[in-house]
């Protein structure tokens, strides 16, 4: 139970002494608070200043990282102007030779027979060059049956002759670019 | 109140006239201990003309006083609600419209205070205005400054709420008066005030209202103090007719000290 405070004198008197000791208690209380206020924002600030310590030190990294970026994009501009016509070129060397030799080469060992020869070959580098051989067979079926194989592929007949030896015949014939 | 209380805290005087009903008592106090105590016969403060007032007035220091005044001229009620509430104007209506359905005179010639002693019960105390202000006019003629006006049963009341098993009831006997206050666990729950006749008239009395709280509140009185403020009777005649109704005193705590003064140990 409380404490019951009865007093009915119409005059009272404050006790100094422990109104005093209340005041400054609660003063006390005050300036605890305070401090440990005082204390906690201090720390905080400080907390606050370290954070943005952090920050401004990854800001300038970051910076400093965009400024090297920069200079790296710059060397590389001036780089690719240096080698962009040097590239251009080896593109079109590249896009030029995008046809295999052997490919034309291989298909002519299958197409003719094992008694003729290829006295002269032509072959222009670029793929729908046309491809010109001049050749020699011991018989003329030899050069009818490598008529025959060659007709898909446009095979124009520039000559025929005979000779006491051989039969000669000059051929042109177009191979589409194998890669397509 | 309590706030109050704690941040303004009232100055204790050191010079206390406890009134009783056909007598007076003063104790001058030091360091909490009463150092000088004298009683004077026959004063009453409520009628200073027919008594001697005049003979304890000139024995009075010119310094800061209190009165403690006996229970005969306060009226005591302990009022129990289901819930009380928390807002101390409600409480106030609800003591105040509590108080008028029991009280039949006029309450605004009362000074009126109640306390909340739990979270049910409320102690309302009533004591006539012009008693104080009789009481005032008598000590400002007197120069002499009178700062605390309190109640003998209360400061009992708060001096057994500090006791680890407070007695079950206390009587506090005077000249002519006797107040009985029954609690539980410290806290009141029912007070009365008759008129003192014979010892074993008040002893039968005491044991008649031991019965009726034993039926009425739910407890077993057993134990109890008596703070008596007669010269001629002794506590002890009257422990023995009580002790007859299986209710055994405890009030060797109390001797040779005053529980009714405040700030004394």
């Amino acid at each position: 139970m409380r404490k019951i405070y009865y007093n009915l004198a119409g005059t009272r008197k404050i006790d100094a002494r422990a109104f005093a000791l209340t005041v400054s208690v609660i003063l006390l209380a005050m300036v605890l608070f305070n401090g440990i206020t005082i204390l906690n924002l201090a720390s905080q600030q400080r907390q606050s200043r370290n954070e943005k310590n952090e920050i401004r030190f990854s800001a300038q990294k970051l910076e400093e990282l965009e400024q090297k970026t920069l200079q790296y994009q710059k060397e590389i501009s001036v780089l690719k102007k240096k080698w962009n016509p040097k590239l251009t070129f080896a593109n079109s060397l590249i896009e030029r030779k995008c046809f295999s030799f052997i490919f034309r080469l291989n298909f002519l060992e299958k197409v003719l027979s094992g008694s003729m020869r290829i006295r002269q070959l032509n072959m222009v580098n670029h793929p729908p060059g046309r491809i010109q051989i001049d050749v020699h067979a011991l018989a003329q079926n030899e050069l009818l049956e490598l008529y025959k194989k060659l007709l898909p592929y446009d095979l124009v007949i520039g000559s025929e002759n005979q000779t006491t030896e051989n039969y000669r015949a000059s051929l042109s014939f177009k191979i589409n670019d194998e890669k397509k | 109140m309590d706030l109050k209380n704690l941040l303004l805290p009232e100055r204790l005087p050191r010079q206390m006239i406890y009134a009783g009903d056909r007598h007076c008592e003063l104790f001058m106090l030091a360091n909490k201990r009463i150092v000088q105590r004298k009683r004077f016969a026959g004063v009453t403060l409520a009628e200073p003309d027919a008594g001697r007032w005049a003979d304890m007035a000139v024995q009075l220091q010119p310094l800061d006083t209190g009165i403690i005044l006996n229970s005969e001229p306060f009226i005591y009620n302990v009022f129990e609600f289901d819930r009380l509430p928390l807002s101390g104007k409600l409480l106030q209506e609800l003591v105040a419209w509590k108080l008028q359905k029991i009280f039949p005179e006029n309450i605004e010639a009362y000074d009126h205070q109640f306390f909340r002693l739990n979270k049910q019960r409320i102690l309302s105390i009533l004591i006539k205005k012009t008693l104080l202000e009789q009481i005032e006019t008598l000590f400002r003629e007197k120069h002499i400054p009178l700062i605390y006006v309190g109640n003998s049963t209360l400061e009992i009341i708060n001096r057994l709420a500090k006791w680890k098993r407070p007695p079950d009831f206390f009587v506090e006997m005077d000249d002519a008066s006797c107040c009985l206050v029954f609690s539980n666990k410290g806290i009141p729950i029912y007070i009365r005030k008759f008129k003192i006749g014979s010892r074993l008239d008040v002893a039968a009395e005491i044991s008649k209202t031991v019965q009726f709280v034993k039926s009425n509140y739910g407890c077993d009185p057993r134990n109890y103090c008596i703070i008596n403020h007669q010269e001629e009777n002794s506590a002890d005649d009257m422990a023995a007719d009580l002790a007859r109704e299986n209710l055994s005193c405890q009030s060797a705590a109390f001797e040779r000290t005053a529980p009714y003064i405040p700030g004394s140990q």
